[in-house]
């Protein structure tokens, strides 16, 4: 018995066939709410590895050359039939139907960001009494997780190249920091120049850049 | 890319390789009662649940404290409820000998619970 393995959302019939995927099965769109499906039927989903993971990537990217835009969905991600697909899908359309005008025509681009040590943080206590104190710092710990201020000198650069960011704050030097970008198709070569430009305005700190990638970081919604 | 650009060093793709190791860890096992330990089992459910709930409250509590939504009495009150509550959790977690990290569930297709 076979079920139905999600690879992606998109934002249309692609321009080249489905092909086949990562189970070497044969790849089918199903039109489910207003939206366009890529999905295949397999007896059990791929065991994820890096193997798995690069060989799902490749059937996206050869797919995605030829749309507007794609939404990659979770590793993994697998339902009994298509009536439980549109049964999934369905509530949360309006949500993907925005994440699929989020990353429309354009492409991820990866800065790791490293160091010796993490910026030390200070600040002032917020007063109070000890639960105004707790509440003030888990407040500062959810601002800090998304805040890499290390790269300001680089985003000053980048502008009106970057659509929108995620960062994420690992502190575990030398690695300090992820910070994804999501850059227009075309524009990665820019990017980079600009990256490569900033080196010395952004010591100490290093930064590495990978890309341009699916925006795997940035459909969350459909993860 | 550009042959100008620094290499990565080799100290630090093993940062990077130890980061995804932790990530991976972290990957919060689907549920499944024990029979040789359901106490265990029935305790980590449960204090999931709770720390779930626990951090909704906080995130309502830090909206509504940069919203400038709470009085000065209110946050005080928010504030040690949720300290305690933080607390009890860690506390019941350790005598089932379960770590923070153990208090997550995988969701399938909707990623991980917390």
């Amino acid at each position: 018995m076979t079920r139905v393995y999600l690879y992606a959302l998109l934002s249309g019939p692609p321009a080249c066939e489905a092909g086949v995927g990562v189970c070497a099965e044969p790849l089918r769109l199903v039109a489910v709410a207003g939206l366009v499906a890529l999905v295949g039927d397999v007896a059990e989903p791929p065991t994820p590895s890096a193997l798995t993971l690069r060989a799902q990537d490749t059937v996206l990217r050869r797919l995605a050359a030829g749309i507007d835009a794609i939404l990659p969905v979770r590793f993994g991600t697998l339902v009994a039939n298509d009536a439980a697909l549109a049964e999934a899908l369905a509530p949360r359309r309006p949500q993907l139907a925005r994440a699929l005008g989020r990353v429309a025509g354009c492409e991820q681009m990866t800065l790791r960001v490293w160091g010796e040590a993490a910026p030390a943080v200070s600040f002032e206590s917020a007063g109070g009494g000890p639960g105004t104190r707790y509440l003030d710092a888990r407040r500062r710990a959810h601002e800090r997780a998304r805040s890499v201020p290390e790269l300001d000198p680089l985003r000053r650069r980048l502008g009106g190249l970057v659509r929108e960011e995620r960062a994420e704050r690992h502190d575990r030097p030398p690695l300090l920091a992820t910070v994804q970008h999501l850059v227009e198709r075309g524009a990665c070569g820019r990017y980079v120049e600009e990256v490569d430009s900033a080196r010395a305005a952004l010591a100490p700190w290093r930064v590495s850049v990978s890309g341009p990638w699916l925006p795997y970081a940035f459909g969350e919604e459909a993860a | 890319m550009s042959a100008r650009r620094p290499a990565v060093q080799v100290r630090e793709l093993e940062s990077l390789r130890g980061e995804l190791e932790r990530q991976a860890a972290l990957a919060a096992p689907r549920w499944n009662a024990d029979p040789e330990d359901v106490q265990r089992s029935v305790a980590r459910l449960v204090l999931t649940l709770v720390e779930f709930i626990r951090q909704l409250l906080e995130r309502q509590a830090i909206r509504r404290l940069e919203g400038g939504t709470l009085s000065a009495e209110e946050t005080e009150a928010v504030g040690v409820a949720l300290m305690r509550l933080e607390e009890t959790v860690r506390d019941i977690a350790a005598r089932f000998g379960l770590e923070p990290e153990d208090l997550n569930l995988d969701l399938g297709p909707l990623g991980r619970l917390l």
